[in-house]
């Protein structure tokens, strides 16, 4: 504690409004591998920022950053309006105004009790405080009748709840969760996320959440940090991530099956397979690519004429893929499309494949991006004579 | 036969008469095998915890030396001991050549290296998340090593019990380092061998007897401590 005073604002909340945590020109490096390159977070007060992308892109060695659990080779960060220093007194204050939770429960030999005060004590609290705030918050995760049992006796499940009430019982102001569900199985998963929504949503702590599953960062994060390569190659609230990613690779990450080769046409025009369809190209973009979500696509019988409006394609069915509840349908419709369809729907139109169907859409709902492949090497033509 | 059997009743009559000679020899050994486990779990501890947790240039290379002091022959560490010890010795200033204090001094030497290595084992054992998840909850560093330490309990008594069991049991080291002198440095294991070469098998009998029973308390000790709140 010692290195100075921590400045505490009124009422010891952050001030509304304001940023919660900044970070910007941040590195991290083992031995010679880059593996996190941040130009700038932040992360306002009050909201939840879910840092989204597969394993290996560096979206948990970004939480231990921000949660002062780890040393970037370089960066800056600020942290509930102090720049964090390198001093360990300074470090251990701030990190005692966070909490984290980590994916496995990490409880430790001990009553579930013991280990929800752990971190009360950490801060010397008093017994009676400690009892209260751990009783409240136990309660409040369903868990109140386990507080005398030993940790290592309970389920995933209600060690899960267990390792989150240690966390929300120090009333942090900010929150660390990293992938607080992967331990879970997913109806555990879902039961709990919901539950972590209400409390989230009623106790507005600043939270980042570290997650691969594009469910739970739709339903509890304001904003969404698309993590790629160690990149943040999209951050935007949540929506609009979801509804227009800035690249392919998010696109592809954020589960958009179709991301179609479209060519101008005309000022106003482009054409995707046969199809001239009004829309005009965003300018900055070269070489347009549209992404389509599967579930856009509508699937008719063969010969079914044009809704005015709606893009109509004749496709020959591929391959049937049973994909959860709607079975993926892969088409060649002079471009790949993918469709998702009820089981009943599949039936009705006797979809198998080599079965020629009509596939629409609706255009207004494709989204223009640019296409960051490497363009493919111009056809070398033969030297005549 | 007979020489056993006699052996056994004598010993027996020895230990329950509580036998001055005996009992003084016994509590020497207690004395100065609990002092040098005492200030192996002292030194070894935190040692293996380092070792255990941090990542450092020649890390393995202090683990491989640790891992072969596990197993360093005590007649070896007596005789070293007793090179550095020797009036003529680098250390022969001290003045510790027989004494209890030089037995203090090899028995540390075996004890080290095992309360250490096992600790270090014991460490590693642990999650490697648990010491990021405890600083997440607001834990300083001493806090975490506390708790960590607390979570490693079992192995880190059973690691003391390994400590204590080697320097109880040695006879080599403190033969040599003692000098097994009668009322001074004579420990159980070094005047068993000398009642037994002389052919008095009942003393020799009784001394073990003595032996394997106080191993067996300091054991029962240490396990009531390890198995406590260890539940079901």
């Amino acid at each position: 504690m010692r290195g100075g005073q921590v400045v505490r604002r009124s009422g010891g909340q952050a001030v509304s409004g304001s940023v919660a945590l900044s970070l910007s020109g941040a590195e991290v490096r083992y031995g010679s591998r880059r593996v996190l390159q941040i130009d700038s977070l932040e992360l306002p007060a009050g909201t939840t920022l879910a840092l989204l992308g597969p394993n290996g892109s560096g979206k948990s060695t970004l939480l231990r950053v921000l949660a002062l659990l780890e040393r970037p080779s370089a960066g800056s960060l600020t942290l509930l309006g102090e720049p964090v220093r390198d001093g360990e007194g300074q470090r251990l204050a701030l990190r005692r105004r966070t909490a984290t939770v980590f994916q496995d429960p990490l409880l430790t030999d001990q009553s579930v009790f013991d280990n929800v005060a752990m971190g009360l004590r950490f801060r010397s609290l008093s017994g009676a405080e400690v009892a209260t705030r751990v009783g409240c918050w136990l309660q409040r995760f369903g868990v109140g009748h386990l507080a005398g049992r030993r940790a290592r006796e309970l389920s995933g499940g209600e060690a899960q709840r267990v390792s989150l009430a240690r966390a929300f019982v120090l009333e942090p102001e900010i929150l660390f969760l990293d992938e607080p569900f992967g331990s879970l199985d997913l109806q555990g998963r879902e039961a709990l996320a919901l539950e972590l929504e209400v409390i989230l949503r009623e106790a507005r702590i600043a939270t980042v959440l570290v997650t691969h599953d594009r469910g739970e960062a739709q339903m509890l994060a304001d904003q969404v940090a698309v993590l790629l390569d160690g990149r943040i190659s999209q951050c935007a609230p949540v929506r609009t991530v979801f509804e227009r990613p800035a690249s392919p690779a998010v696109a592809r990450f954020l589960g958009v099956e179709n991301l179609l080769p479209v060519s101008r046409s005309g000022p106003d025009e482009v054409r995707i397979a046969d199809q001239l369809i009004a829309l005009a190209v965003p300018p900055g973009i070269a070489r347009p690519l549209a992404c389509l979500r599967a579930e856009d696509v509508h699937l008719s019988p063969a010969g079914t004429p044009a809704v005015p409006g709606s893009v109509r394609l004749s496709a020959r069915v591929v391959h049937v893929i049973p994909y959860g509840v709607p079975y993926r349908v892969h088409l060649d419709a002079g471009v790949p499309l993918i469709a998702l369809a009820a089981r009943r729907t599949l039936d009705r139109l006797g979809v198998a494949p080599g079965v020629q169907l009509v596939a629409s859409f609706d255009p207004g709902g494709l989204h223009l991006l640019e296409d960051d492949s490497p363009v493919p090497p111009l056809p070398v033509s033969q030297p005549v004579g | 036969m007979d020489l056993l059997f006699d052996g056994i009743t004598h010993a027996f009559a020895l230990i329950l008469r509580g036998d001055s000679q005996v009992m003084e020899i016994m509590w020497l050994s207690l004395r100065v095998s609990g002092i040098a486990t005492l200030v192996s779990l002292l030194v070894g501890v935190p040692l293996g915890m380092v070792l255990g947790q941090s990542r450092f240039p020649g890390r393995r290379l202090a683990l491989g030396v640790i891992n072969t002091g596990m197993g360093l022959p005590p007649v070896a560490v007596g005789l070293f001991v007793s090179l550095f010890l020797w009036r003529s010795g680098p250390l022969g200033f001290l003045d510790l050549i027989y004494t209890p204090a030089a037995i203090v001094v090899a028995q540390c030497i075996i004890a080290l290296p095992v309360v250490t290595g096992l600790t270090a084992a014991a460490i590693q054992q642990l999650d490697p998340r648990l010491r990021l998840q405890l600083l997440g909850l607001g834990a300083s560093r001493p806090q975490a090593l506390w708790f960590l330490l607390r979570e490693a309990r079992f192995s880190i008594i059973a690691a003391i019990m390994a400590g204590f069991g080697a320097v109880i049991s040695e006879v080599g080291a403190s033969m040599m380092v003692g000098g097994n002198i009668l009322h001074y440095t004579r420990v159980l294991t070094t005047a068993t061998v000398l009642e037994t070469s002389k052919g008095n098998f009942d003393i020799a009998i009784a001394l073990s007897v003595v032996l394997v029973g106080l191993t067996f308390v300091v054991s029962m000790l240490l396990t009531a401590l390890q198995q406590r709140g260890a539940g079901r």
